[in-house]
């Protein structure tokens, strides 16, 4: 909330990341903060991996709600265990194949970088990672101009974790859209919902 | 000289980018500066402000696609005041989705061949986060960003620093950055809370003399006059005459 004063006619103040960003003391986070996912964060997708196993699945689903009214109403970890109910058959594959999960994003503090290719395998690990930021930031940009290939579940993902943070009065932008990830999102009509910043799409 | 260029851009509409690139660009004209408007709008707005309404006049369209000169399309439209127009062809542009990194150039690559004898040129942007705007955003150093003094209005300039700083970053450059505060409501609490929130993050980059909201400025547009021929002696032609001012003296809130 910006505004100290209760009188204020201004509820919630969308330039706060501004202030945040400059008490760091820098705009950017420095090069040196990139970070691709570590062992820890593997070895907690082993665990996510056995919960996509769990039973426990809510009904809420996104699959038999596939309106995005719906979608909406669907908390991000019912959400997610939704998306990991249609990724089943590809645990193992999850649990195995964790080296290349670990390349499926890159961080810079609030910045999370998509890799190339981004399918129902990196689904988990690219939650957890962008719940974590969100848990400790106000705002995560989302750097989409590397991607060349892209599935539902990611996109439903990311529909998601942006909705989720709408509620929490938090930020996700998805920047720099390359021309695969705007088509992807153009034919499931998430485009707007997702609100991708198309200005410098492909530019960088 | 090399003229000061300056892109008037915000992506939300209605804010008031048309109406200020007009009548700023005249009132420096009036104080003998040499100015140039460029339209990057593909609704033609600024044109049709301007007086000029032909649908068919090539414009800034054809000088990004390299068919002819910045200079070749001017249009002299006021003493001392150049129109370029947005042109058939800028819709196109806007949609480019080919030639990567090589369609956001364009703006950029056109201007660098030359803009004439201007001191001043201004860039009147869509309102959109498409093509053009990323042109814009390319090809100059300065920004001018209209404000109104509402929530939503606070909402997209959020997502247009977003915007900016990221291509700050990708640049390695910071723009020079003003902000008028536009269609303002100065009996309203809400405006007030506003501008002091836009004081808190922008202190030194709001230029002193806000635009109060009249009728004149959203009737002159329809004549395709500027606030000095529609209605010269009221308040709103003055306030542009001090926003000019505080322009050319860089002097703040």
């Amino acid at each position: 909330m910006a505004e100290d004063d209760e009188s204020s006619m201004i509820g919630y103040d969308p330039l706060a990341w501004m202030h945040e960003q400059t008490g760091s003391g820098s705009l950017f986070p420095a090069d040196n903060q990139v970070a691709v996912l570590d062992d820890e964060l593997c070895s907690e997708q082993s665990g996510g991996a056995d919960s996509l196993c769990s039973d426990n699945i809510d009904d809420t689903s996104l699959q038999s709600n596939p309106s995005t009214e719906t979608d909406c109403e669907v908390e991000l970890d019912a959400g997610i265990d939704e998306l990991n109910e249609e990724s089943q058959p590809m645990d193992l594959d999850v649990i195995e194949n964790s080296e290349q999960i670990n390349e499926s994003s890159a961080t810079v503090g609030n910045q999370v970088v998509l890799e190339s290719i981004q399918s129902i395998q990196n689904v988990t690990v690219l939650h957890q990672k962008l719940q974590q930021i969100l848990d400790t930031q106000e705002k995560i940009d989302i750097d989409a101009s590397a991607v060349t290939q892209i599935d539902t579940a990611t996109l439903q993902l990311l529909l998601i974790v942006k909705l989720s943070a709408v509620k929490s009065q938090k930020e996700v932008n998805i920047d720099f859209p390359s021309q695969k990830f705007i088509d992807a999102a153009n034919l499931l009509g998430l485009a707007e919902m997702l609100s991708v910043d198309q200005t410098a799409s492909g530019l960088f | 000289m090399t003229a000061q260029i300056i892109a008037v851009l915000n992506q939300k509409g209605g804010v008031g980018k048309t109406t200020t690139t007009v009548n700023l660009a005249h009132a420096l004209a009036n104080m003998d500066k040499r100015v140039t408007v460029v339209d990057l709008d593909p609704q033609s707005h600024l044109g049709v402000a301007l007086g000029e309404v032909s649908k068919l006049q090539t414009g800034i369209d054809d000088v990004m696609l390299g068919h002819c000169d910045f200079t070749q399309q001017l249009i002299p439209i006021r003493e001392n005041l150049n129109l370029i127009v947005a042109g058939p062809r800028l819709q196109e542009i806007e949609q480019l989705s080919e030639g990567g990194s090589h369609r956001g150039d364009l703006l950029r690559k056109a201007l660098a061949r030359g803009v004439g004898n201007a001191d001043f040129v201004f860039i009147d942007c869509p309102p959109s986060s498409g093509i053009l705007v990323a042109n814009a955003l390319f090809a100059v150093e300065e920004l001018l960003i209209p404000m109104t003094s509402d929530f939503l209005a606070l909402q997209g300039l959020s997502h247009l620093m977003g915007t900016i700083k990221k291509f700050e970053t990708a640049l390695s450059r910071k723009y020079r950055l003003s902000i008028v505060m536009s269609r303002y409501i100065a009996n309203r609490r809400l405006s007030k809370d506003v501008l002091n929130t836009l004081k808190k993050y922008f202190p030194e980059q709001i230029l002193a003399t806000p635009i109060r909201e009249t009728a004149a400025l959203a009737e002159c547009p329809s004549f395709g006059k500027t606030i000095f021929e529609y209605r010269p002696g009221w308040r709103s032609a003055k306030d542009f005459n001090d926003l000019a001012s505080d322009f050319l003296a860089r002097r703040v809130m």
